[in-house]
């Protein structure tokens, strides 16, 4: 089966599909991912979170992080935002370099234990 | 070397991997060992002279980061939304002087003024006006584009045969359809010139502009990287200037001309495999 464009073009658009495939798959997953990560987390009041990084944060993840509330600070591998805006939460968290997050009682209980 | 390997046919009988392929890639290893050579034979610190494998190490790191993907994704949409919007303003403006005297005469002059103040000149006055970010790039990298799309189509539509628009008009044909039909597409090779020239500014334009005027795109990883010793991520940051602008060739800039130009018989194909 031939594509009825010009030959010149077929590489281009089907470059261009399989971008829009792979910019459309990227987004599911974000979602879906987006939605596990924030799975214990209530929404509905601008929660204070905990962000975990495999790496130390640098000017582009600090960013990030004051989009998305007060950022607190840095230290064992953790981020603390408080005050954090849902949406950008939700965006935040379909990044696949979030490790985990999780709300900041959450996090005290278990370094209190 | 048997000619088996280089040569492996496909369904078609046609060989995988052509010839041209095979240099290419020869050239680039040749240039990689060259490179880490270089780098055992000076033995310079590697924030001075990064190594192949510090590059490459940095790349991972940048990419298990998000900030390449990010960096690249930002720069891309920035190019694309300001070369359609000078290739825009250039062909309106263009075909505007080349068929009015009115709008030639009143623009004339002015155009050929701005045409002289380079968009670097602009970018602190658009930073002060609009701010850091998308909208300052985009007019900037759109202004740079304009100017040679503009003056490609000028030249393009001045210098259709006139002989084409008069048997065109005796035969009863429109304004509109004397413009679609003779003078666009005479000025074609002119205006896909324009349009390429265009493009290679603007891509210079935008490592440029985001040097000075953003806090993402690769422009802005190249600047980033040498102010904070960084040049393993510089280098990073050239190399993918040096892909996208494949990318850009091949995607965009050769089929264009494929389809129109070269199709068209108005020039001959000369584009190798490079």
């Amino acid at each position: 089966m031939t594509l009825p464009i010009h030959p010149a073009w077929r590489t281009p658009f089907l470059t261009v599909i399989g971008l829009v495939v792979v910019l459309i798959l990227a987004a599911v997953v974000g979602r879906i991912t987006s939605a596990r990560t924030l799975a214990g987390i209530d929404l509905a009041d601008r929660p204070d979170v905990v962000v975990s990084l495999s790496f130390t944060p640098e000017r582009f993840h600090l960013e990030k992080f004051q989009d998305v509330g007060r950022y607190q600070g840095w230290s064992d591998g953790q981020a603390v935002i408080l005050s954090s805006d849902p949406e950008e939460l939700r965006r935040l968290a379909r990044n696949y370099w979030i490790d985990a997050i999780e709300p900041h009682e959450v996090h005290n209980d278990k370094l209190d234990k | 070397m048997t000619n088996s390997t280089n040569n492996l046919p496909n369904m078609r009988g046609r060989p995988l991997v052509s010839t041209a392929q095979w240099r290419g890639t020869l050239g680039v290893v040749s240039i990689l060992v060259a490179w880490q050579f270089s780098v055992w034979v000076i033995a310079l610190p590697a924030y001075f002279y990064p190594a192949p494998k510090d590059v490459f190490s940095a790349f991972i790191e940048l990419m298990q980061k998000g900030i390449l993907l990010e960096y690249l994704s930002d720069s891309a949409v920035r190019y694309s939304v300001s070369v359609a919007t000078g290739v825009g303003f250039g062909l309106t403006f263009g075909l505007l002087i080349g068929l009015s005297r009115f709008w030639s005469r009143l623009l004339g002059p002015i155009i050929n003024f701005f045409y002289a103040i380079v968009e670097v000149a602009w970018i602190p006055l658009l930073v002060i006006w609009i701010g850091y970010g998308f909208n300052t790039i985009v007019i900037a990298i759109a202004y740079v584009v304009f100017f040679p799309v503009l003056y490609n189509t000028l030249t393009g539509v001045q210098t259709v045969k006139l002989v084409l628009i008069n048997a065109m008009q005796t035969l009863g044909a429109t304004r509109w359809q004397v413009l679609v039909t003779v003078i666009i597409p005479s000025a074609l090779p002119n205006i896909i010139t324009g349009f390429r020239v265009g493009a290679g500014f603007a891509f210079r334009g935008l490592i440029f502009a985001e040097m000075i005027a953003a806090g993402s795109g690769i422009g802005f990883l190249i600047f980033d990287g040498s102010t904070t010793r960084q040049t393993d991520r510089v280098v990073v940051g050239m190399i993918m200037m040096g892909v996208m602008w494949l990318l850009i060739d091949r995607l965009l800039l050769r089929p264009v001309e494929q389809a129109t130009i070269v199709r068209w018989g108005l020039v001959r194909n000369q584009g190798g495999n490079t």
